[in-house]
Parts: C-alpha cells; sequence; structure tokens
C-alpha cells in the first residue's frame, strides 16, 4: 500500500495541494488536506471535461451545515463520475484510511486518464511556462543536432556545416574568433545641410566605406558598438550635446580669426619680400656708383645696403674716437669691391667656357654615332657582295671542264635513279603487308559494332528495369514518410505522459515480480499440503487394514474365552472412540478458521473508528441543533 | 531596437523615392545583401562589399557611404534582436519606405536572416573543441628505481580546434588504465547528459 500512497501523494504535490513532506501515507491525511486534494482533483477533472464548470471550494467553512452540503456534493459528482464503492459526506468528514485511499486512487487514476497533460501546463503559472518553452526550445534544438550523423572537420568549411534545406549548423570552434570591434567613421552628409567644405570633400573623396574600414575587425560587432555609443550620446547627453554645439562654434571663431592672422602674416611676409625687392636693386645701383666715383660713402648710407649697414656699425664705433683711419679704410674698400667684381667676371668666364664644352661634346658624340651606323652599313654590303663573288667563281670553273662535269653529272643522276626503284619495291611490300593488317582491323570493328549493339540493347532493357524498381522505391518511400508521420504523432501523444508512465510501468514490474514470487510459494504449500494428504491417505489405509486384521483376530479369539470378548468389546469402543476423536479435531480446526476470519471482520471494523465516528456525529449533531435554535432565536425575535 | 540619429536620417534619405529611385534602391539593397557569402578562404567573416558596383547609382559618393553604413547597421541590428519579417516591414513603414522597397527588402532579408545571424554569432569566446583523438599503449617494464613495474601506460593527443585558428592543435598527455578509464567514463556522463537534455519536453 505505501507504494499506492507514494504514487498519490506525488501526484497530488504535482497539481499543486500542499502536502507537508513529512506526509507519507494516507494514514497521516488529516480532514483539511482530504479535502483539499479531493477539491483540486475534482476541479481539474470537471475543468478538462467541460471547460466553464463551476470551481469547488478546496476549504471548508466553519458553519457544519455547510460542510455537510459540500461534502454531500463531493459526493455526488464523484459517484457521476463513476465511482462504485459506498460515497458519502462521511466519508469526507469522517474519513478513514482505506475509503480515502480507494477514493483518491480513483480520482488520481480519473486525471490520468484524461487531463494530466493539459492540465499540468494549465495549472504551472505564465511565469513557468515561459520557461519551460526556452527549455523545450533547447531540448528540440540538441535532439536535432544529436541525430545528425558525425562529419569530420576537415570537410567542413570554416566550421560550418551546411544542412539539407541549405542552412548552416555552427559545428566546433574554427568558426568563432573573439569580439573585437574597432572604431569607424560614417560620413554626417544627409542629417546636416550646413557642412564644412572640407568635411564634405573628405567624405567625398577620403573616406572609405565601412566594410573596408575594417578589414581586420568585425564589422557587425564595430557597427553595434558606434550605433550604441552614439545612442547613449543622443539619449542621456542632450544637455552635453548643446555644449558642444557652443565648442562648435567657438571652434569656428577660432579658426576665422586664425584665418585672419595668417592673412595679416602672409602680407606682412609679401611687403617684407617687395621692400628686399627695392633694396637689391638700389644695392646694385650703390655697387655701379661705386665703381664710376669710389667715393660719397656717407651719401649711401643713408638708403640702406645690408653692407653699408654693418660698415655704419663698424663706423658709428670709429668715428668718435679715430677719424684718420678712415682714408685707409676707404682705399681698401676700393680694392675689395674691385676684387670681387674681378670674381664675379671670372665665374661668369668660367661658366661659359664649360657650357661651350659641354655643347663641343655633344656635337662630337652625334658626329661618332653618325658615322659608326654608316660604317656597319658599308661592311653588310661588302659581304653580299663577297658572297656573289664567290659563286660566280664556282660557276667558271665548272665552264672550265664542261663535258667531264656533265658526264658525273649524268652518273649520280643514275645512281638516284636506281635507289629511287629499290625504295619503290620496298614499299610496295610495306603496302601489301599494311592493307591485309587493315582488312583484319576492319573486319574486327565490325564484330566489335555487332557486340555494341547487343550490349545498348542490354543496356536499354536493364534502363526500364531500373525505371520500374524507382517508381516501385518512390511510392514505398512514401509509404515510409507516411508511416513516420504517424510515429510521431504517435511518439509525441505519449511522450507527455511518459514520464509518469515510466514511474507506473517500473511500479508494474515490480508488483508482477512480488506476484511471481507469491505464486511460486503457494505452488510450494500446495505440493506440500498435497504430499502431507497422501500421507495421510496412507495412513488412514494401513489403519483400516491393520484394524481389519486385529478385528477378525480378536473376533475369532473372542468365541473362545470370556475375557477375549471383552478385550474385542474394549477394542471396538477404543475405535469409535478414536473416531470421535478425529471429527471433534476436525471441528475444532472448523471453528478456529471461523474466529481467524470474524478476528478479520473486527480487526476491519475498528480501524473504521466506528466509535470515534459516532462521537463525532453527535457532535455535529448537537452543533446543528444549537445552529438551528439559533437561526429559530434569530427568526423570533425578527418576527 | 533603436538606431541613432544619423542612421535614421540616411535611412529617411534613402527612403525618399525623389532622392533614391527604386532601381538604385533595388542595385544598393541586393549588393548590400550579396556581400553576406560564407567564403571558406576568408579568415574572419566580414561582409565584403565592391564599390565598384555602386558607382552605377546616380549619386554622389559620400551619400552613398552614409546610407550603406546605415543600412548595415540596421541589419546588424535587425538580426542581432532576431526580428522577424513582419516587425522589420512594419519598421521600414515606419520610416516611410514605399511598398515596393519594403517588398524587396524583405524578401532578402528572409534569405539572409540566418547566415547575417551566422555572421554575428561569429564573434564569441569558448573553449577549444575536440574534433579527434589518437593513442598509443605502452607496457612499462621497470626503470632504474623500481625493478618490475609491468603496467600500461596509455599516451594520449587530443586534437583540438581552438577558436579563431585555422589548424588544429594537439594535447598531449599519458595516463594510467584507471585514469584513462575515469576520463572516458567522464565522457560518456557528459554526451548522456546532453542526450537527457535532448528528451526534456
Amino acid at each position: 500500500m505505501e507504494e499506492v500512497d507514494k504514487i498519490i501523494i506525488q501526484s497530488l504535490t504535482s497539481i499543486g495541494c500542499n502536502v507537508k513532506p513529512d506526509v507519507t501515507n494516507i494514514g497521516q491525511f488529516d480532514q483539511d488536506l482530504i479535502i483539499e486534494s479531493v477539491a483540486t482533483l475534482l476541479n481539474l477533472i470537471q475543468r478538462s471535461i467541460s471547460p466553464d464548470a463551476e470551481q469547488l471550494p478546496t476549504k471548508l467553512p466553519p458553519s457544519t451545515a455547510v460542510k455537510f452540503r459540500i461534502c454531500t456534493r463531493f459526493a455526488n459528482i464523484c459517484q457521476s463520475l463513476g465511482y462504485k464503492n459506498e460515497l458519502g459526506y462521511q466519508t469526507f468528514l469522517y474519513s478513514n484510511e482505506i475509503e480515502s485511499r480507494k477514493l483518491l486512487m480513483f480520482l488520481v487514476e480519473k486525471l490520468n486518464k484524461e487531463t494530466i497533460s493539459s492540465n499540468d501546463e494549465n495549472l504551472s503559472g505564465t511565469a513557468t511556462k515561459t520557461n519551460k518553452n526556452l527549455n523545450a526550445l533547447i531540448a528540440e534544438k540538441t535532439k536535432k543536432l544529436l541525430n545528425k550523423f558525425w562529419i569530420p572537420p576537415y570537410l567542413k568549411s570554416n566550421g560550418l556545416r551546411l544542412d539539407e534545406n541549405k542552412s548552416y549548423i555552427k559545428e566546433g570552434a574554427k568558426f568563432e574568433s573573439k569580439l573585437d570591434a574597432s572604431s569607424i567613421k560614417v560620413s554626417n552628409v544627409t542629417s546636416k545641410s550646413k557642412l564644412q567644405k572640407y568635411d564634405q570633400d573628405y567624405c567625398q573623396n577620403y573616406l572609405k566605406y565601412i566594410t573596408e574600414q575594417t578589414i581586420k575587425s568585425n564589422l557587425l560587432a564595430s557597427l553595434i558598438q558606434l550605433n550604441t555609443l552614439n545612442r547613449i550620446n543622443e539619449n542621456s547627453l542632450i544637455n552635453v550635446d548643446k555644449k558642444n554645439d557652443l565648442g562648435k562654434n567657438e571652434k569656428e571663431q577660432a579658426l576665422n580669426e586664425l584665418k585672419k592672422s595668417i592673412k595679416v602674416y602672409v602680407d606682412k611676409v609679401k611687403e617684407v619680400a617687395k621692400e628686399q625687392n627695392n633694396l637689391l636693386t638700389e644695392n646694385d645701383l650703390a655697387e655701379i656708383e661705386l665703381d664710376s666715383k669710389n667715393l660719397k660713402l656717407k651719401n649711401l648710407f643713408g638708403k640702406g645696403s645690408r653692407f653699408q649697414h654693418s660698415e655704419k656699425l663698424q663706423f658709428t664705433t670709429d668715428d668718435k674716437g679715430k677719424n684718420f683711419t678712415m682714408a685707409t679704410n676707404d682705399s681698401e674698400q676700393k680694392k675689395e669691391e674691385e676684387i670681387a667684381n674681378l670674381k664675379e667676371k671670372l665665374e661668369k668666364f668660367n661658366e661659359n667656357f664649360e657650357s661651350l664644352s659641354n655643347e663641343i661634346d655633344k656635337v662630337k658624340n652625334e658626329q661618332i654615332s653618325d658615322l659608326e651606323v654608316k660604317k656597319q652599313e658599308q661592311i653588310l654590303n661588302n659581304k653580299t657582295l663577297e658572297e656573289k663573288i664567290a659563286l660566280k667563281k664556282k660557276t667558271v670553273n665548272l665552264i672550265n671542264d664542261a663535258p667531264m662535269n656533265i658526264l658525273k653529272l649524268k652518273e649520280e643522276i643514275k645512281m638516284h635513279e636506281t635507289k629511287m626503284n629499290n625504295l619503290r619495291k620496298q614499299w610496295d611490300d610495306h603496302k601489301g603487308s599494311l592493307k591485309l593488317r587493315k582488312e583484319a582491323l576492319e573486319a574486327e570493328i565490325s564484330d566489335q559494332k555487332l557486340r555494341m549493339q547487343q550490349k545498348i540493347d542490354e543496356t536499354k532493357q536493364l534502363r526500364t528495369q531500373i525505371n520500374e524498381l524507382n517508381s516501385d522505391l518512390s511510392s514505398k518511400e512514401n509509404f515510409i514518410s507516411e508511416l513516420s508521420k504517424e510515429m510521431e504523432t504517435l511518439v509525441k501523444s505519449e511522450s507527455s505522459k511518459s514520464s509518469n508512465r515510466q514511474f507506473y510501468t517500473k511500479r508494474i514490474m515490480e508488483i508482477c515480480s512480488n506476484i511471481d514470487r507469491q505464486r511460486k510459494e503457494i505452488d510450494k504449500i500446495l505440493i506440500e499440503t498435497k504430499s502431507i494428504q497422501k500421507d495421510l491417505n496412507q495412513m488412514t489405509g494401513k489403519l483400516e487394514r491393520i484394524f481389519n486384521t486385529t478385528d477378525e483376530v480378536i473376533f475369532k479369539d473372542a468365541k473362545q474365552s470370556e475375557t477375549n470378548k471383552i478385550v474385542y468389546k474394549l477394542f471396538i469402543s477404543i475405535n469409535t472412540e478414536y473416531d470421535k476423536l478425529l471429527d471433534d479435531l476436525e471441528q475444532t480446526s472448523q471453528l478456529d478458521r471461523e474466529c481467524r476470519d470474524l478476528e478479520d471482520q473486527v480487526n476491519l471494523e475498528s480501524q473504521n473508528k466506528i466509535g470515534d465516528n459516532i462521537q463525532k456525529v453527535m457532535n455535529d449533531l448537537k452543533q446543528i441543533k444549537q445552529e438551528n435554535e439559533e437561526l429559530l432565536g434569530k427568526l423570533k425575535s425578527k418576527q | 531596437m533603436e538606431l541613432s540619429s544619423n542612421y535614421l536620417s540616411a535611412l529617411k534619405h534613402a527612403s525618399n523615392d525623389d532622392l533614391l529611385s527604386f532601381d538604385s534602391f533595388k542595385l544598393l539593397i541586393k549588393t548590400i545583401f550579396d556581400s553576406f557569402i560564407i567564403n571558406s578562404k576568408l579568415g574572419k567573416l566580414n561582409p565584403r562589399l565592391d564599390p565598384k558596383i555602386l558607382e552605377q547609382i546616380n549619386k554622389s559618393e559620400a551619400e552613398l557611404k552614409e546610407i550603406t553604413a546605415a543600412f548595415y547597421t540596421l541589419l546588424a541590428e535587425l538580426a542581432r534582436h532576431d526580428v522577424d519579417v513582419n516587425s522589420a516591414s512594419t519598421f521600414l513603414e515606419d520610416h516611410g519606405f514605399s511598398n515596393e522597397k519594403i517588398k524587396i527588402f524583405t524578401e532578402l532579408y528572409q534569405e539572409k536572416l540566418q547566415i547575417i545571424r551566422l555572421f554575428l554569432s561569429s564573434s564569441t569566446s569558448s573553449f577549444p573543441h575536440i574534433v579527434d583523438v589518437s593513442w598509443r599503449l605502452d607496457y612499462c617494464i621497470k626503470e632504474n628505481n623500481l625493478e618490475r613495474i609491468n603496467e600500461p601506460i596509455y599516451l594520449i593527443e587530443l586534437k583540438l580546434e581552438v577558436p579563431g585558428q585555422s589548424n588544429l592543435t594537439s594535447l598531449k598527455f599519458s595516463c594510467t588504465v584507471e585514469q584513462l578509464q575515469d576520463l572516458v567514463f567522464k565522457l560518456k556522463e557528459a554526451s548522456k547528459s546532453v542526450e537527457k537534455l535532448a528528451q526534456i519536453s
């Protein structure tokens, strides 16, 4: 019975009854628990039969009258479901172990038959439902992957496996790479109409396509990163964004200022350059003047050539103490200037000389190359002429000795003709043998053609056979697919109950083995009793025989004397007494059996706790009477 | 799923039939989707776009660059959230695409969604996979310290596929019979637990 109780308690907890973990058999069920479990079971069963059935209360109210009504309703519903044993309100209110076990067994069985699969999902809330869906999805995927046959890794390109429906499946780790997102730049042309020109230029000409920006890193990851970063900037840093705008304005201003300053700088530089040019011309003038006059240095100081500036510095220092050195300084000045001029002239002449020598070299080279080409042409001409001359010399030699040479040539011609004839004969021989061979080969070819034809016919026959077999095959495959579909539906319908079923089948197997053992024991006992009966029969037979023989002997002796007669009488009486004894024994054993039966019955009844139950019923009766009186009192007071 | 404002403006630009005609849109979308291709020669799974094809579209290059970037980002985000075709089409509808453009987009999207998701799933980290094993059984007779050992020793070489490497790497170790039995038992247990996972329904 423990096993049954376990099954019942397990299914009760699975449908959501609050069975405490220390409750291990139905004897420990109290009234509330029985009511609760029966009510939830009935609710589930009724909902599966008609979805809009009334919900039964799972807890009893304190009022006894209502308790009775609810329990009778339970009893009615159970009987309408097909419960065959005796059932009434007392089964629920004054429960005993055996009856409640029978009832729960019936209800659980009923529930398992009809509803357990559908109601499981109804009961489990939405939260667990999504969980279950995820688990089921995982299970489905793994099942699919497990059913695939194995493929060696080198046959999978990039660690990807092509499915039969042309989808890829990831297998192995070759396909994977670490997440590496790099920062990428995306142009911003469409959103902002006012873009700086240089920015537009950059986007147009220099910015790469995003697919080319991320050759080494992962494009999609980089894109997602950029998008997320942009969104974060937009959403949470709106104020900062404004500030950025301000900053941009400032930047532009700064840029403009920079540009202005650059312009000013450039202008300045230009002016300076102009001034310098002017100075240079003035310098030249000054030099010319120096050449002509060698005097009036002081007048030239004011015009500010560099040379004179430095001189001026010298003079200002010298002016203070040493005026007399002026004259010597002047003469030295002149000499130096003359030397400088002469040096410049020399350099010019040198340059001229170099350029002229270069030109001369060029002209020389050109003439030499021209002459070399002409020379080679001349050499070629010479060669051709020499060849012609050699030919003509040979012909002249031959003409000198004409008749002899003609004879020689004729002999040679004859030699060649005989050779030619020989070769022709040889060729004819060859030709004949080859012709023979050719004919033989042609005959073979025609033979092979015949064979070919035969084989073609055979293949045609085979092809028709193959076609027939193919049609057979396809019809059989269709049959197989239909059958497999049926299989799947069957498997699906069964898989939902498989866990419960496994449990039950285990139990059934155990029970079967138990029964087998018991039957064997019973068989043994039967055999033993049979052997005992046999012994008994043998013994009784022996006894009768012995009795008959002794009876005869004593009867014969009894005729001879009185004492023997008494012996005979006593013997008879002993026999009858024993018979009686045996009868009594049988009777006592029968009575014993009856006694045991009665004791069993008494036990059964005592389990029903009739005394307690009567006590409870009496208490309830009293309560009802009280309630009735109260109600009557209320009625009267209202009247 | 959300896109940043510069992408949205680019999408808006692309949705406008005056700014981007249907034919150019078709060409653009097709080249973008076609760039998601699984090629055994590529080390890393990255879509490759051929800019020469896009030169046929009568549009400034800067705008084209931005629109392609927007579409790639859109595809990445759609595939990342596993958005189905209907939701994707409503998204495009919300951003003003015409029915023709939506139709061509959804057709290609349905075809390529799985491959784009594969591209996404390629960047991950995992343990090396055991793909093959070779072994040798040695018999150890004696050593300098022990005259008699007489024990078998297994030399195991596991072939591993390490993420991000194209060649197999190997892991060598030696073990006694008990250790090998322990290893085999553990492996069996692991495969059983996977099977058990598949049976939950």
